[in-house]
Protein backbone atom coordinates (compact mmCIF):
# COMPACT_ATOMS: atom_id res chain seq x y z
CA UNK A 1 0.00 0.00 0.00
CA UNK A 2 1.37 3.37 -0.92
CA UNK A 3 0.86 6.48 1.11
CA UNK A 4 2.02 9.96 0.35
CA UNK A 5 3.46 12.00 3.16
CA UNK A 6 3.02 15.71 2.90
CA UNK A 7 5.68 17.17 5.16
CA UNK A 8 3.65 20.34 5.73
CA UNK A 9 0.74 18.70 7.50
CA UNK A 10 1.92 15.24 8.56
CA UNK A 11 2.49 16.14 12.20
CA UNK A 12 -0.74 18.09 12.31
CA UNK A 13 -2.67 15.22 10.81
CA UNK A 14 -1.73 13.10 13.80
CA UNK A 15 -1.77 15.61 16.59
CA UNK A 16 -4.74 17.69 15.54
CA UNK A 17 -7.97 15.84 15.18
CA UNK A 18 -8.89 16.63 11.64
CA UNK A 19 -10.58 14.23 9.35
CA UNK A 20 -12.90 14.38 6.42
CA UNK A 21 -15.90 13.52 8.51
CA UNK A 22 -15.46 15.30 11.79
CA UNK A 23 -14.08 18.52 13.15
CA UNK A 24 -12.37 18.69 16.52
CA UNK A 25 -15.49 19.99 18.20
CA UNK A 26 -17.46 16.89 17.32
CA UNK A 27 -15.27 14.59 19.41
CA UNK A 28 -16.27 13.93 22.98
CA UNK A 29 -14.22 15.11 25.95
CA UNK A 30 -13.25 11.54 26.71
CA UNK A 31 -12.05 10.97 23.16
CA UNK A 32 -9.89 14.10 23.29
CA UNK A 33 -8.56 13.08 26.73
CA UNK A 34 -7.42 9.73 25.33
CA UNK A 35 -5.78 11.38 22.33
CA UNK A 36 -3.92 13.89 24.45
CA UNK A 37 -2.76 11.41 27.06
CA UNK A 38 -1.83 8.49 24.86
CA UNK A 39 -0.73 9.75 21.47
CA UNK A 40 0.30 13.35 22.02
CA UNK A 41 2.19 12.50 25.20
CA UNK A 42 4.12 9.76 23.38
CA UNK A 43 4.76 11.72 20.21
CA UNK A 44 6.18 14.51 22.32
CA UNK A 45 8.74 12.11 23.72
CA UNK A 46 7.29 11.17 27.11
CA UNK A 47 7.45 7.55 28.28
CA UNK A 48 3.87 6.30 28.48
CA UNK A 49 2.61 4.23 31.37
CA UNK A 50 -1.01 3.12 31.65
CA UNK A 51 -1.16 4.33 35.25
CA UNK A 52 -1.05 7.98 34.12
CA UNK A 53 -4.58 7.63 32.77
CA UNK A 54 -7.60 8.71 34.77
CA UNK A 55 -10.25 6.12 33.96
CA UNK A 56 -13.05 8.38 35.12
CA UNK A 57 -12.36 10.87 32.32
CA UNK A 58 -13.61 8.73 29.46
CA UNK A 59 -16.34 6.20 28.84
CA UNK A 60 -16.15 2.76 27.26
CA UNK A 61 -17.82 4.25 24.17
CA UNK A 62 -15.17 6.98 23.96
CA UNK A 63 -12.51 4.30 24.09
CA UNK A 64 -14.21 2.26 21.36
CA UNK A 65 -14.49 5.31 19.14
CA UNK A 66 -10.86 6.20 19.78
CA UNK A 67 -9.61 2.69 18.97
CA UNK A 68 -11.43 2.85 15.64
CA UNK A 69 -10.00 6.29 14.96
CA UNK A 70 -6.50 5.08 15.81
CA UNK A 71 -6.79 2.00 13.61
CA UNK A 72 -8.14 3.94 10.64
CA UNK A 73 -6.35 7.27 10.87
CA UNK A 74 -3.32 7.37 13.12
CA UNK A 75 -1.99 3.80 13.03
CA UNK A 76 -1.34 3.66 9.26
CA UNK A 77 0.42 7.04 9.36
CA UNK A 78 2.67 6.04 12.24
CA UNK A 79 3.38 2.76 10.53
CA UNK A 80 4.44 4.63 7.40
CA UNK A 81 6.61 6.98 9.41
CA UNK A 82 8.26 4.09 11.21
CA UNK A 83 9.14 2.45 7.89
CA UNK A 84 10.45 5.74 6.54
CA UNK A 85 12.55 6.13 9.65
CA UNK A 86 14.11 2.70 9.25
CA UNK A 87 14.85 3.45 5.57
CA UNK A 88 16.64 6.64 6.56
CA UNK A 89 18.60 4.81 9.26
CA UNK A 90 19.71 2.19 6.75
CA UNK A 91 20.69 4.88 4.26
CA UNK A 92 22.82 6.58 6.90
CA UNK A 93 24.60 3.26 7.42
CA UNK A 94 25.39 2.96 3.71
CA UNK A 95 26.41 6.55 3.11
CA UNK A 96 28.27 7.19 6.34
CA UNK A 97 29.71 10.69 6.58
CA UNK A 98 33.05 9.31 7.77
CA UNK A 99 33.75 7.48 4.55
CA UNK A 100 35.38 8.93 1.50
CA UNK A 101 34.87 7.60 -1.98
CA UNK B 1 12.05 8.55 17.52
CA UNK B 2 10.13 7.07 20.43
CA UNK B 3 8.25 3.88 21.27
CA UNK B 4 5.15 4.52 19.22
CA UNK B 5 7.08 4.92 15.96
CA UNK B 6 8.94 1.68 16.54
CA UNK B 7 5.73 -0.24 17.06
CA UNK B 8 2.54 1.58 16.06
CA UNK B 9 0.40 -1.55 16.55
CA UNK B 10 -1.40 -0.76 19.80
CA UNK B 11 -3.91 -3.61 19.65
CA UNK B 12 -2.54 -5.31 22.79
CA UNK B 13 -2.47 -2.06 24.70
CA UNK B 14 -6.02 -1.15 23.70
CA UNK B 15 -7.16 -4.65 24.56
CA UNK B 16 -5.72 -4.30 28.07
CA UNK B 17 -7.12 -0.79 28.44
CA UNK B 18 -10.62 -1.92 27.43
CA UNK B 19 -10.59 -4.69 30.02
CA UNK B 20 -9.16 -2.45 32.73
CA UNK B 21 -11.86 0.12 31.96
CA UNK B 22 -14.56 -2.58 32.29
CA UNK B 23 -13.20 -3.46 35.73
CA UNK B 24 -13.08 0.18 36.77
CA UNK B 25 -16.67 0.74 35.64
CA UNK B 26 -17.72 -2.30 37.69
CA UNK B 27 -16.28 -0.74 40.85
CA UNK B 28 -12.57 -1.63 40.94
CA UNK B 29 -11.41 1.93 41.47
CA UNK B 30 -7.79 0.99 42.17
CA UNK B 31 -7.38 -1.33 39.20
CA UNK B 32 -4.75 0.78 37.45
CA UNK B 33 -2.33 0.27 40.33
CA UNK B 34 -2.19 -3.39 39.38
CA UNK B 35 -1.24 -2.58 35.80
CA UNK B 36 1.45 -0.02 36.59
CA UNK B 37 4.33 -0.42 34.16
CA UNK B 38 2.23 -1.33 31.14
CA UNK B 39 3.27 0.83 28.22
CA UNK B 40 2.10 1.04 24.64
CA UNK B 41 4.07 -1.95 23.42
CA UNK B 42 2.69 -5.44 23.98
CA UNK B 43 6.00 -6.67 25.43
CA UNK B 44 5.70 -4.51 28.52
CA UNK B 45 2.40 -6.18 29.29
CA UNK B 46 3.49 -9.76 28.63
CA UNK B 47 6.39 -9.29 31.04
CA UNK B 48 3.98 -8.22 33.77
CA UNK B 49 1.13 -10.60 32.96
CA UNK B 50 1.87 -13.30 35.53
CA UNK B 51 2.95 -10.80 38.15
CA UNK B 52 -0.37 -8.99 37.74
CA UNK B 53 -2.29 -12.24 38.16
CA UNK B 54 -0.35 -13.11 41.30
CA UNK B 55 -1.06 -9.67 42.76
CA UNK B 56 -4.76 -9.61 41.94
CA UNK B 57 -5.87 -10.55 45.45
CA UNK B 58 -4.72 -9.91 49.01
CA UNK B 59 -3.76 -13.57 49.43
CA UNK B 60 -2.62 -15.65 46.49
CA UNK B 61 -1.17 -19.11 46.56
CA UNK B 62 -0.32 -21.36 43.65
CA UNK B 63 1.27 -24.68 43.00
CA UNK B 64 2.01 -26.75 39.93
CA UNK B 65 0.41 -30.16 39.66
CA UNK B 66 2.55 -32.75 37.93
CA UNK B 67 1.68 -36.07 36.35
CA UNK B 68 2.71 -39.19 38.21
CA UNK B 69 6.07 -40.67 37.41
CA UNK B 70 6.29 -44.34 36.48
CA UNK B 71 6.98 -45.23 40.10
CA UNK B 72 3.83 -43.38 41.17
CA UNK B 73 5.58 -40.46 42.84
CA UNK B 74 5.01 -36.76 42.10
CA UNK B 75 7.92 -34.46 41.39
CA UNK B 76 8.97 -31.66 39.10
CA UNK B 77 10.47 -34.08 36.59
CA UNK B 78 7.00 -35.25 35.62
CA UNK B 79 4.80 -33.58 33.05
CA UNK B 80 3.12 -30.43 34.35
CA UNK B 81 -0.64 -30.94 34.21
CA UNK B 82 -2.02 -27.68 35.51
CA UNK B 83 -1.48 -24.87 38.03
CA UNK B 84 -3.70 -24.61 41.10
CA UNK B 85 -4.40 -21.03 42.20
CA UNK B 86 -6.01 -19.95 45.42
CA UNK B 87 -7.19 -16.32 45.66
CA UNK B 88 -8.63 -14.83 48.81
CA UNK B 89 -8.95 -11.68 50.87
CA UNK B 90 -9.86 -10.76 54.44
CA UNK B 91 -12.82 -8.74 53.18
CA UNK B 92 -14.17 -11.69 51.22
CA UNK B 93 -14.26 -14.00 54.24
CA UNK B 94 -15.40 -11.14 56.43
CA UNK B 95 -18.30 -10.47 54.05
CA UNK B 96 -19.68 -14.00 54.46
CA UNK B 97 -18.94 -13.95 58.19
CA UNK B 98 -20.81 -10.65 58.62
CA UNK B 99 -23.72 -11.92 56.56
CA UNK B 100 -23.93 -15.06 58.68
CA UNK B 101 -23.70 -13.04 61.89
CA UNK B 102 -26.50 -10.67 60.80
CA UNK B 103 -28.66 -13.64 59.92
CA UNK B 104 -27.87 -15.27 63.24
CA UNK B 105 -28.94 -12.12 65.07
CA UNK B 106 -32.12 -11.93 62.95
CA UNK B 107 -31.13 -8.56 61.55
CA UNK B 108 -31.68 -9.96 58.07
CA UNK B 109 -34.23 -12.53 57.01
CA UNK B 110 -33.38 -15.94 55.61
CA UNK B 111 -34.53 -14.76 52.18
CA UNK B 112 -32.34 -11.68 52.36
CA UNK B 113 -29.39 -13.80 53.49
CA UNK B 114 -29.79 -16.20 50.58
CA UNK B 115 -30.38 -13.39 48.13
CA UNK B 116 -27.19 -11.56 49.09
CA UNK B 117 -25.17 -14.75 48.83
CA UNK B 118 -26.69 -15.47 45.41
CA UNK B 119 -26.00 -11.95 44.22
CA UNK B 120 -22.32 -12.30 45.03
CA UNK B 121 -22.13 -15.77 43.51
CA UNK B 122 -23.70 -14.42 40.32
CA UNK B 123 -21.26 -11.53 40.25
CA UNK B 124 -18.31 -13.89 40.61
CA UNK B 125 -19.75 -16.21 37.96
CA UNK B 126 -20.35 -13.45 35.44
CA UNK B 127 -16.80 -12.17 35.73
CA UNK B 128 -14.99 -15.49 35.82
CA UNK B 129 -17.03 -17.30 33.22
CA UNK B 130 -16.65 -14.46 30.74
CA UNK B 131 -12.88 -14.70 30.68
CA UNK B 132 -11.04 -15.89 27.60
CA UNK B 133 -9.31 -18.60 29.64
CA UNK B 134 -12.66 -20.11 30.58
CA UNK B 135 -13.92 -19.82 27.01
CA UNK B 136 -10.89 -21.65 25.64
CA UNK B 137 -11.42 -24.48 28.12
CA UNK B 138 -8.10 -24.18 29.90
CA UNK B 139 -9.51 -22.95 33.21
CA UNK B 140 -11.95 -24.34 35.74
CA UNK B 141 -12.86 -22.66 38.98
CA UNK B 142 -14.86 -22.84 42.19
CA UNK B 143 -16.05 -20.44 44.86
CA UNK B 144 -15.63 -21.30 48.54
CA UNK B 145 -17.64 -19.40 51.12
CA UNK B 146 -16.36 -20.84 54.38
CA UNK B 147 -15.75 -18.58 57.36
CA UNK B 148 -13.70 -20.64 59.79
CA UNK B 149 -10.43 -18.74 59.28
CA UNK B 150 -9.06 -15.54 57.77
CA UNK B 151 -8.81 -16.76 54.18
CA UNK B 152 -11.45 -19.49 54.33
CA UNK B 153 -13.56 -17.92 51.60
CA UNK B 154 -11.73 -18.05 48.34
CA UNK B 155 -11.75 -18.54 44.62
CA UNK B 156 -9.92 -21.60 43.44
CA UNK B 157 -8.77 -21.71 39.86
CA UNK B 158 -7.04 -24.47 37.98
CA UNK B 159 -5.22 -23.33 34.87
CA UNK B 160 -3.99 -25.67 32.21
CA UNK B 161 -1.29 -23.54 30.61
CA UNK B 162 -0.40 -26.35 28.19
CA UNK B 163 -3.71 -25.86 26.42
CA UNK B 164 -4.26 -22.18 27.11
CA UNK B 165 -4.46 -20.16 23.92
CA UNK B 166 -5.00 -16.76 25.46
CA UNK B 167 -3.57 -14.20 27.84
CA UNK B 168 -4.69 -13.88 31.44
CA UNK B 169 -5.48 -10.16 31.34
CA UNK B 170 -9.19 -10.53 31.76
CA UNK B 171 -8.72 -13.12 34.49
CA UNK B 172 -6.62 -10.61 36.45
CA UNK B 173 -9.21 -7.90 35.79
CA UNK B 174 -12.01 -10.26 36.86
CA UNK B 175 -10.29 -11.14 40.14
CA UNK B 176 -9.40 -7.54 40.97
CA UNK B 177 -13.01 -6.52 40.25
CA UNK B 178 -14.46 -9.38 42.32
CA UNK B 179 -12.32 -8.62 45.38
CA UNK B 180 -13.09 -4.90 45.07
CA UNK B 181 -16.77 -5.84 45.04
CA UNK B 182 -16.41 -7.85 48.27
CA UNK B 183 -14.71 -4.89 49.95
CA UNK B 184 -17.45 -2.53 48.77
CA UNK B 185 -20.30 -4.86 49.74
CA UNK B 186 -18.81 -5.49 53.18
CA UNK B 187 -18.62 -1.74 53.78
CA UNK B 188 -22.23 -1.29 52.64
CA UNK B 189 -23.37 -4.16 54.83
CA UNK B 190 -21.69 -2.68 57.90
CA UNK B 191 -23.02 0.79 57.17
CA UNK B 192 -26.55 -0.44 56.62
CA UNK B 193 -26.86 -2.91 59.48
CA UNK B 194 -24.32 -1.46 61.91
CA UNK B 195 -26.71 1.36 62.73
CA UNK B 196 -29.69 -0.98 63.09
CA UNK B 197 -27.67 -3.10 65.49
CA UNK B 198 -26.65 -0.06 67.55
CA UNK B 199 -30.27 1.05 67.84
CA UNK B 200 -31.23 -2.35 69.20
Amino acid sequence: MEMQINKENFYDSITKLRSKNKTEKEYSEGFLYLHENIILRTINGERFDISVLDLSKFTADDLQEYIQYYDNQIGPKLNMLGRLNSLIKNSIGIFSGGRTY
Amino acid sequence: MNEIFNNPDLSTFFDVLEKVKDGYDAGAMNILEHFRGVGLDGDSYYELENETLCNSAEFVNFEQVYARNNDGSFDEDGEELYTKYFFSSTDMTEYYRELYRLYGKRLISCREYQMKRCEMTDFVKVWLLNTECYACGSMWCSLMTKINHKYASAIRINMDYNNCCCYVTDLSVALITIFAKYTKELKLLREKYGNAEAER
